[in-house]
């Protein structure tokens, strides 16, 4: 092998011209298909440096009527859960804490999660230094320490060695650093730091309030379906004994892993490393016909060494030798082409979004991917090779010496495999432009604001008061009374809001409805499900929705007054369709009856909403917590207001920050950028296989011409006009791409109809995917063989007569 | 040695069979050196190719010293060639690539020779034909006759019973071909048995026997 190796290499050298062109295609190929596996290997594979991650599971609530739901559990379920399963060796339960560093100048707004004393026994995790948690730290009076990440220990402390023993103020309370986590450790994510979750024993007892986050490691051997097996039987437990609120609950286990990311992240991961192998075949295809052509040119030097006793094996092995040769030398630029492009991935995510993309900061090359290259390299080589190989097994290649080693037979087979080639480029190439153009449309449509007013204009900024400072509700909604005002009498500030959460801020709140004069279900469990968001009265204008009936809050709803709720359309659509919502009274769980005042326009929470969902606004000055946004619609650059916004935070309370300022714009572009991503990355795939599949074209014509040199001449002295030749040559192009446009199209309708999960604001049969991408590859494949057919009706027939 | 009984070998155009070789009837012993001749068309290299069990599509029998080759599928065809037989083409078709040391390597790496004997075998091919000082050189640095000369020095490199060779010096002057007809001399004096497709009679007049052949038929 090591001497066909060496041999392939001396040919190479040789003619290094067509090698090059093969060698580029691997390179794209192979580079782009390392960089989403390096993707895939830090967002799936490791997205968390944890040891043997495989065993460690994520725990939480799934509605019953939607199986995709991942809902946190209560202390109470948590409790529960804790105490029996035998699958599983550890179960820790964390609450995000939004806070600000105080006591040292200026607050810093920093995140950081709560963790039972269990969470590092089940991330099994060494501090960088220091120690994690104890196991009686988690009790409430011994809940002083703190373990910082990497990140805020370099950022906040300039990576002091001194760190440990220190004070640090977070939003007035005291903890001292016990630890440092290594670099790369952050989750839940993000997270700046941790400290013990000490829940009192009536904390514990709360079944209502949904808010902790499980995970949990399995026993050595224990399976993640045994797990789920004796959860179920836990949940079930606990839906007897909670029928309202835990009824129509189950419990929900998914590997860390592939949940730490959410939901599509690893669909999307997955559909751009399939993406990426499509471009990799292209390649393949595209460097299959390179390889013939040399086979072809090389049928004298074949026949030679079979009739010197090479075995048929032997030429194979030669054959596939160059091939694998050709994509290691491929591997190595595309090592190069990974190497750019993660750059560019890296470097053009936002730091907003990079911070909740678990593994990003270790995106790199490294060797596992590197490992993986070569393996690509390898089977890229055989695939690439064995086209060419499989049609000179089928060969007889010792008869090729009668013809002085030029091959008389198998010309239909061999325009046949060379055709196949060129097709199946174009099968995959429609693939992946239709794929392209429902991903590209999809993000243009769902990156359109989801409301009137213009998004770039509009400022957001996020607020979370600490429950020592601000312990009910009266004094947080006087906190924002006071911010309300202190925002709207700003200069440039045409309308300011506060809401629970903005659109596109992936936070929601959901509540079950109770109406008034409507049966529950028999058992007294109610049956249906609202979103809920607390707003100011100026929200609507804020924003830019309309108000279809009613008006809207005043402001001047006290909480012991009537309690009002304006709703959405979709909401009146569903619960009250042909009746008028106003005046209606209805339930949230809490016994309150609340008085529906006004309807108002739909719009779209998130860009995953196929549609609206039903949705109460309830008045702040009646109902929420202190974990708000605030919007402001300014008359200009909405950056331009951040000095004023923070003076009025700190002349209301020194000790507070904001986090999250950003115009609403990019709040948007932000939510999105996972997807836009996607989409990026699909676009310059599909415009790589274009390009490669327009190369595989041309290089079919254009070898198609040469080898019919003599005919055509030949034809041109029998009379034959310049068109007869130009259609001759086209009919072959257009031959190819009336076989592999239907057979891609229907591949695309298959992909899309299975992709149709993860295609949002665009439906999977979306007429400028299905029509437009294929007219324009056909476009493109005709330009491709434009070049060679014209050069076939300048043949002078003479030369061509002498060509052989 | 060889025998061939009622050997023919036909194409099939239309309802017609166009025969290039008819009812061959030949017996060749070990150690003859038999020039086949003919004009142009007549199959004399077609012949040679089905000595040397390159073409496959005939019929009839062929009798290989003790083997029915007539009934061996094609891998135990080329098992025998392999071991029996040297080719020596009128286009020398040496490998452009190679060196004239590789060139000679090629036939023995294909049988399971170990390196190092192989490295032997080819240096003494080398000095048998005086070319050692051409060892390192690429065929295109050749004249026809030391191409040609390492042409043949290839063909019975792996020691092979019989050589066939198809107009081994049709692309050569007069005195190179003497050259080599003198080393085709030597060789058969030396035990090999050559068949030897000619046109010309000066070469013809080297061989025990003439084979004539026209238009498919011994005469």
């Amino acid at each position: 092998m090591i001497e066909d190796l060496r041999n392939a290499l001396r040919r190479l050298l040789n003619k290094p011209g067509a090698a090059a062109a093969a060698i580029v295609a691997l390179a794209v190929g192979i580079g782009f298909s390392t960089s989403t596996y390096s993707v895939a290997d830090v967002l799936l594979l490791r997205p968390l440096p944890i040891p043997e991650i495989d065993r460690v599971f994520m725990l939480g609530a799934m509605a019953e009527s939607d199986p995709l739901s991942f809902h946190s559990v209560t202390p109470y379920d948590f409790a529960y859960y804790a105490r029996s399963p035998r699958s599983v060796e550890a179960l820790a339960a964390s609450r995000g804490w939004a806070a600000n560093i105080t006591g040292a100048g200026d607050p810093v707004p920093v995140e950081g999660a709560r963790v039972t004393s269990s969470f590092f026994e089940v991330m099994r995790i060494q501090p960088l230094f220091g120690r994690v948690f104890l196991q009686q730290e988690d009790s409430p009076g011994n809940d002083r320490s703190i373990v910082l990440s990497y990140n805020l220990w370099q950022r906040q402390f300039g990576a002091s060695p001194e760190i440990l023993g220190r004070n640090v103020e977070l939003s007035g309370r005291v903890f001292q650093v016990v630890g440092v986590m290594p670099k790369g450790f952050t989750f839940p994510q993000p997270s700046d730091f941790w400290v013990p979750l000490a829940l009192s024993s009536a904390e514990w007892a709360d079944s209502g309030s949904f808010y902790l986050r499980v995970c949990g490691r399995l026993q050595p051997g224990a399976t993640l379906d045994q797990a789920r097996a004796e959860f179920k039987v836990l949940a079930g437990d606990l839906a007897r004994q909670f029928p309202v609120s835990h009824g129509r609950l189950n419990a929900r286990l998914e590997l860390i892993r592939l949940r730490v990311s959410g939901d599509f992240t690893p669909q999307y991961t997955r559909m751009t490393v399939a993406a990426a192998l499509f471009l990799l075949l292209i390649a393949c295809l595209n460097v299959a016909g390179v390889q013939f052509s040399r086979v072809l040119s090389r049928t004298r030097e074949m026949a030679v060494r079979g009739a010197l006793g090479a075995p048929r094996l032997r030429l194979l092995r030669q054959v596939v030798a160059e091939s694998i040769l050709v994509a290691f030398a491929g591997a190595a630029l595309g090592l190069l082409v990974a190497s750019w492009s993660l750059d560019i991935l890296k470097s053009s995510m936002p730091p907003e979004v990079e911070r909740f993309v678990p593994g990003w900061q270790r995106l790199g090359l490294n060797p596992l991917v590197v490992f993986y290259t070569a393996l690509t390299a390898i089977a890229a080589g055989i695939v690439s090779g064995l086209g060419p190989a499989l049609w000179l097994s089928r060969t007889p290649i010792l008869e090729n010496l009668h013809e002085s080693g030029r091959s008389s037979t198998g010309t239909a087979a061999r325009h046949r495999l060379r055709n196949t080639l060129v097709a199946g480029e174009i099968v995959v190439a429609l693939v992946l432009l239709c794929g392209a153009a429902l991903m590209v449309k999809g993000f243009r449509a769902i990156g359109r604001p989801p409301v009137a007013n213009d998004p770039a204009r509009i400022l957001t900024l996020h607020v979370t008061l600490p429950q020592n400072r601000y312990p009910d509700h009266l004094a947080v909604s006087v906190f924002q009374s006071r911010l309300l005002d202190s925002l709207s009498r700003a200069p440039g500030v045409q309308s300011a809001a506060i809401t629970s959460n903005l659109p596109y801020s992936e936070s929601a709140n959901s509540s079950f409805v109770t109406f008034e004069g409507r049966p529950s279900l028999p058992d007294g469990r109610p049956k249906d499900l609202t979103q809920v968001q607390n707003i100011s009265g100026s929200f609507f204008a804020t924003l830019g929705i309309p108000l279809l009936q009613g008006r809207a809050f005043s402001g001047a709803e006290a909480r012991d007054g009537q309690r009002v709720a304006i709703v959405t359309a979709a909401f009146v659509k569903q619960y009250f369709p042909g009746e008028t919502p106003l005046g209606r009274r209805f339930q949230l769980g809490d016994g309150v009856w609340w008085t529906i005042t006004g309807v108002a326009g739909d719009i779209l929470h998130n860009f995953t909403d196929r549609s609206s969902e039903p949705l109460v606004y309830l008045p702040y000055t009646q109902s929420g917590w202190g974990s708000f946004d605030a919007a402001l619609l300014t008359s200009g650059d909405p950056y331009a207001l951040l000095p004023q916004v923070r003076h009025a935070i700190r002349d209301i309370d020194a000790t507070q920050s904001l986090s999250l300022v950003r115009s609403f714009r990019k709040l948007i572009d932000d939510s999105t950028t996972g997807i836009g991503y996607v989409a990026s990355i699909l676009s310059v795939l599909a415009g790589v296989a274009l390009f490669l599949a327009i190369l595989g074209v041309y290089s079919l014509m254009a070898g198609a011409v040469r080898e019919r040199t003599r005919e055509i001449g030949i034809r041109l002295a029998l009379g034959a006009r310049r068109s007869h030749i130009l259609r001759m040559v086209f009919r072959e192009g257009l031959l190819l791409a009336a076989v592999g446009i239907p057979v891609g199209l229907a591949s695309s309708l298959g992909v899309a109809s299975l992709l149709r999960r993860l295609l949002f604001g665009v439906t999977s049969l979306d007429p400028l995917a299905f029509v437009a991408m294929p007219l324009a590859l056909t476009c493109a494949l005709l330009a491709a063989g434009l070049v060679p057919a014209r050069r076939a009706t300048r043949t002078d027939p003479l030369i061509a007569l002498r060509h052989e | 040695m060889i025998s061939l009984r009622n050997l023919e070998k036909f194409y099939q155009q239309g309802p017609d069979r166009f025969y290039v070789l008819r009812r061959i009837d030949l017996d060749i012993k070990e150690g003859d050196f038999i020039a086949v001749m003919g004009p142009s068309g007549a199959g004399k290299s077609t012949l040679l190719h089905v000595l040397g069990m390159h073409d496959t599509a005939w019929t009839g029998e062929y009798r290989f010293l003790e083997h029915d080759i007539h009934k061996l599928d094609r891998k135990k065809r080329f098992e025998i060639y392999k071991k029996h037989f040297g080719f020596v083409f009128q286009s020398y078709h040496l490998l452009d690539d190679l060196t004239v040391a590789e060139n000679l390597d090629v036939p023995l790496s294909y049988r399971d020779i170990r390196k190092p004997e192989r490295q032997a075998m080819v240096a003494d091919i080398l000095d048998r034909f005086q070319i050692v000082g051409k060892k390192d050189l690429f065929p295109s640095q050749l004249s026809g006759g030391q191409q040609q000369l390492v042409g043949v020095a290839r063909a019975i490199i792996a020691n092979p019973k019989v050589i066939l060779a198809d107009e081994p010096t049709g692309n050569l002057h007069s005195s190179q071909g003497l050259e080599i007809m003198e080393m085709f001399k030597k060789l058969n004096q030396q035990g090999a048995t050559i068949v030897m497709v000619t046109h010309s009679e000066t070469n013809a007049s080297y061989a025990h026997r003439i084979v004539r052949i026209v238009d498919g038929w011994i005469s």
